[in-house]
């Protein structure tokens, strides 16, 4: 099982499957991550965090380079799921971008109360959005300097 | 009794004139002449006649409290004879749930030399009726400063009593009436205020939804005009454009209803807005970059303080300028003008262009929210006059135009005075 999640690089947490392709399929036409996890809602994203559920096995420590998190999601919605990773000792200081298509000025000032990273807006036309997905990509996972 | 003493009387047997004579001596009348009497005797009548004018009857009570003289009134009016109501018989004529309280304060009164009395209780009358009476009374002293006795008039105050317990009724009425009234505005505030948190709602999920759509249709039109270029044919590449560009329109669409939902909730920040200055900026940034290369002629004339959110009617300025730079580029020398006239009530502020015009008769939909009156030449979706509007009413103020086809048009929003209260 270890094994499985060693090189995880990126957790995409998106409800979207188009969404999720289209990062997905930028992030690797660009070599920027080979090891993506993407789940679908915020109760899956916190399993996989805290190595439990149908990510039993997963260690804390083993820790994503950099969370892409939405903010709309079914079950545990992303400022809860920020709240409580943020209240984790262990996963206090994995880096969580917020990508969402919300531009609201409320989500963006919650999500950085809340802990986030940084804040994304989803550009809607396709060229703009490769460009911030690589640029989120390439600080992130390669300029970026982890903690561990 | 000399005259003085008996308008001192006259002062003191008058509740309502609430003239403070505590106590009043009476001059020791030495017996005299037939004159003196006569006088005595009109003295008296008068008296009599001043009690009736105020009241009912009077009463006289000693040092002690006691009735030791004849109160006609009295008689007639409860049945009581002088030997039942004489010493503290006249209590029995009062309601038994009266009669303890009654007679503890007035003899409390007595006991303490209490320069005014005053009560209220229910007499029965001969009928056997009972009747509410007001009762009230005024020490006299004699000359040494010992009482002499108590002087005092009553009234049948029942009508009074009435009249009084309709008015509370009416007014309790009026104020459950009023209760019930706040209570349905506060449900429909209520209601509203749901009504409002579900558009939010609508439009935050119009936000994220629609342009996860929209980025998935033009995402994947583009990956298959990048991917499989070579298997379609120019007509092929097209067509996908055509949904690529249908992407962007309706992405815009998307932002503006943003905008307008924005422009109805924003928490308004009241003060003195400065709007030379607000439309000096308005212009020194929007105005460079959206009319390069053009001939646009600017006259701005004087425009008043207004009080409102600076914020808010930036939107409004930068609305109508966004809309007179949109319809005056197709012609090759415009002009646009901005001015105000100031009334009593209200300032009305216009924003003059010398672009297409519209026809009046559609002046009406102007202001409305998807409303074009022009076709796609020009760009737009229709909402930024939707926003001036919104704003200006947020204000309390109105808006309005005049145009006509090929002549330009004239916007005007007019804002409530500053300081008048509407």
């Amino acid at each position: 099982m270890i094994d499985k999640y060693e090189r995880v690089e990126l957790l995409l947490v998106d409800d979207s499957e188009t969404d999720a392709e289209l990062c997905m399929r930028t992030l690797k036409e660009h070599h920027l991550a080979n090891n993506i996890v993407w789940v679908k809602d915020g109760e899956e994203a916190l399993d996989f965090l805290f190595g439990r559920g149908k990510f039993a096995g997963q260690a804390v420590e083993n820790r994503p380079k950099v969370v892409l998190l939405d903010l709309r999601l079914p079950k545990v919605d992303g400022l809860e799921v920020l709240t409580q990773v943020r209240a984790d000792v262990r996963l206090k200081t994995v880096p969580i971008v917020v990508l969402t298509s919300s531009n609201d000025d409320r989500d963006i000032a919650e999500s950085y109360r809340r802990g986030a990273n940084g804040v994304v807006s989803k550009p809607v036309e396709f060229g703009e959005f490769t460009d911030v997905v690589t640029k989120l990509g390439l600080c992130w996972l390669l300029v970026n300097t982890r903690l561990y | 009794m000399s005259p003085s003493t008996a308008s001192s009387e006259l002062a003191t047997a008058r509740p309502h004139l609430r003239v403070k004579v505590a106590t009043t001596r009476i001059a020791a009348l030495k017996p005299g002449s037939r004159r003196r009497v006569s006088e005595q005797a009109m003295y008296k009548a008068r008296f009599r006649a001043l009690v009736r004018a105020v009241a009912d009857g009077g009463w006289t009570a000693d040092a002690q409290g006691k009735v030791v003289q004849k109160i006609p009134q009295w008689t007639a009016f409860t049945g009581q004879s002088f030997a039942q109501m004489r010493g503290d018989g006249w209590n029995a004529a009062l309601h038994p749930d009266d009669r303890r309280r009654v007679f503890e304060t007035w003899f409390q009164a007595v006991r303490e030399g209490a320069t005014h009395y005053e009560t209220e209780y229910r007499l029965r009358r001969r009928d056997g009726v009972y009747r509410d009476v007001w009762a009230r009374g005024v020490l006299v002293l004699a000359p040494d400063g010992t009482v002499r006795e108590w002087l005092g008039i009553w009234s049948d105050i029942t009508e009074r009593k009435q009249q009084e317990e309709e008015l509370r009724k009416h007014r309790d009425g009026l104020d459950q009436l009023v209760a019930a009234r706040t209570a349905k505005l506060a449900a429909a505030a209520d209601e509203l205020a749901a009504t409002i948190e579900e558009l939010e709602a609508f439009a935050y999920s119009i936000s994220h939804d629609l342009r996860a759509a929209l980025r998935a249709i033009d995402g994947f039109s583009r990956i298959l005009l990048d991917g499989y270029a070579d298997k379609l044919d120019p007509e092929g590449q097209r067509l996908l454009k055509v949904v690529r560009d249908s992407t962007v329109t309706m992405n815009r669409l998307i932002d503006d209803i943003l905008r307008l939902s924005r422009a109805g909730r924003m928490e308004m920040k009241l003060g003195p807005v400065d709007m030379g200055e607000l439309v000096s900026d308005v212009f020194a940034t929007e105005l460079a970059s959206a009319t390069t290369g053009r001939e646009l002629a600017i006259a701005i004339g004087a425009l008043p303080e207004a009080d409102g959110d600076a914020a808010l009617l930036r939107h409004v300025w930068l609305n109508l300028l966004d809309n007179a730079i949109k319809f005056t580029a197709p012609k090759p020398h415009a002009r646009i003008e901005i001015g105000s006239t100031a009334g009593a009530a209200e300032t009305v502020y216009f924003f003059r262009d010398t672009g297409v015009g519209f026809d009046m008769k559609y002046a009406g939909k102007l202001f409305g929210v998807f409303q074009r009156l022009h076709g796609s030449e020009f760009a737009g979706t229709g909402v930024g006059l939707a926003i001036v509007k919104r704003i200006v009413t947020r204000h309390g103020g109105r808006v309005w135009a005049e145009g006509k086809v090929g002549d330009g048009a004239t916007f005007f929003f007019a804002l409530p005075a500053k300081g008048s209260t509407s």
